[in-house]
């Protein structure tokens, strides 16, 4: 089997199934509380404090889920 | 004793309807912002003054895109296959010129995907291709939540 050489932007980047794919989450999770802050709030000079609340409060609801469903998996 | 009956309470006359309310602005639907809003993240609140907030999206939610384009590759646009998410890509104009990029390569190309057949892009599967599906997609729904934001935005607003 060829190995193709990595051409950015045609190819994926080679995660594969490990589990250091889920660390894509905190860019995610980041950008999303910023552009969403960026459009709701009337004052930009709150932004950063904004943000950063909102993407806390969304870890702390996903890792919340994850353990009750991994609770829920184990004991159910 | 005087039979003179005392004067009336004064009753206070209503107030016209909508005295109280706050002075009408300058209003109106915004579709060319909106439009280049849909072109460009942000481009539309540029157009309105708001350069901040609209270098703000423009960053967020053109990190977002690329970042999915990164990550899953070309072939995460496809709205033959995945008409679904498509229709979340489809909110950033640009995700039409990724998709047509990827069907042109495809038409271009007369052997398999396999790499023997040195093709033009290696397909995505798997987490690569659900997170870069999963990143595209949102950064066109934000995009959309900015277009109405922008769609009904005063211009004097900061």
């Amino acid at each position: 089997m060829i190995a193709l050489a990595y051409r950015p932007f045609l190819d994926p980047l080679p995660i594969g199934n490990s589990p250091a794919w889920t660390l894509l989450f905190i860019p995610l999770v980041v950008l999303v509380s910023i552009a969403f802050k960026t459009i709701k709030l009337r004052d930009l000079n709150k932004l950063p404090r904004q943000a950063a609340t909102l993407s806390i409060q969304i870890f702390v609801f996903m890792g919340a889920t994850a353990a009750l469903l991994w609770l829920l998996t184990r004991w159910a | 004793m005087t039979d003179a009956a005392p004067p009336p309470p004064e009753i206070p006359s209503p107030e016209p309807l909508g005295a109280g309310a706050p002075p009408a602005t300058a209003s109106r639907w915004n579709f060319a912002a909106a439009f280049a809003g849909w072109l460009l993240p942000g481009l539309g609140h540029m157009l309105l003054g708001q350069v901040p907030r609209g270098l703000v999206l423009a960053v967020t939610i053109g990190t977002l895109w690329l970042s999915g384009l990164l990550i899953g590759g070309v072939s995460v646009f496809d709205r033959g296959d995945h008409p679904a998410w498509f229709l979340g890509q489809m909110l950033v104009a640009p995700s039409f010129v990724a998709d047509a990029t990827r069907a042109r390569l495809v038409r271009g190309h007369d052997g398999t995907f396999a790499p023997d057949d040195d093709p033009p892009f290696e397909p995505a599967f798997a987490r690569a291709h659900e997170q870069g599906t999963l990143f595209t997609s949102l950064a066109g729904l934000l995009n959309l939540l900015a277009i109405i934001d922008v769609l009904y935005r005063d211009r004097d607003t900061a």
